[in-house]
């Protein structure tokens, strides 16, 4: 199941932060590892994981390869669903409150 | 608090509330950005100019993530007087973004950190 798969790539807090660095624009595996403390092969093996997972794909340029996060992949689609059914209930909470304090 | 949720195709929340106030009260709420304002900020929006409007039934309004990646939908609120004289409100979010593949750094193989574009 390819859900299955999301949630074990991203209950890895390393995978989480590299897919959020990912978030931000497409990046080489070197820039990736730049702030983080992690070798070289760990990554590798890192944004394999994501890549099964579709949540990221790579694109080669010549001997390089950039990571981005999959526009078409399930996650972003999923969080997105995910954030929004607990901000709007919250939203509501607060326009309930408005409602009490207008003329009807 | 949600009375009802469907998700109709993938990329589309639809929720439904019930409101102790009147339609035309709520009309207010949800049109006037002053009143708008203060339960669902202009921050959370793309733009606060609504996308369209049909008086007393349905506003549309865009909206943008604040934070990555900045997914891009569009919202509409749709009324209607239920039986004990208050609203229920209808909320109908599908994300639209149709974000192509993003911006490619001239030099991937620069070894140096990739340039982040500005929000």
């Amino acid at each position: 199941m390819i859900e299955n798969d999301i949630f074990k790539a991203l209950a890895d807090p390393t995978r989480r932060a590299i897919f959020d660095k990912l978030a931000n624009g497409s990046m080489n595996a070197s820039a990736l590892r730049q702030g983080m403390t992690i070798s070289q092969p760990a990554m590798s093996q890192h944004l394999a994981v994501l890549r099964n997972a579709r949540l990221v794909r790579e694109e080669r340029q010549g001997r390089f390869v950039n990571y981005e996060v999959d526009p078409e992949g399930l996650e972003l689609i999923a969080g997105w669903l995910a954030k929004y059914r607990a901000y709007w209930p919250a939203r509501i909470d607060a326009l309930k409150t408005l409602l009490k304090d207008m003329d009807p | 608090m949600s009375d009802q949720e469907t998700d109709r195709q993938d990329k589309e929340l639809v929720l439904e509330f019930e409101l102790d106030a009147p339609p035309e009260t709520v009309w207010r709420a949800i049109s006037l950005p002053a009143f708008r304002e203060k339960w669902l900020p202009g921050g959370d929006l793309a733009n606060a100019e609504p996308v369209s409007t049909v008086p007393g039934e349905e506003i549309r309004y865009r909206m943008r993530e604040e934070q990555p990646p900045f997914l891009e939908s569009l919202v509409a609120f749709q009324i209607r007087r239920d039986l004990n004289g208050g609203t229920i409100l209808r909320i109908v979010h599908q994300l639209t973004d149709t974000r192509q593949r993003p911006e490619r750094t001239p030099a991937a193989n620069s070894n140096q950190p990739a340039l982040m574009c500005a929000a």
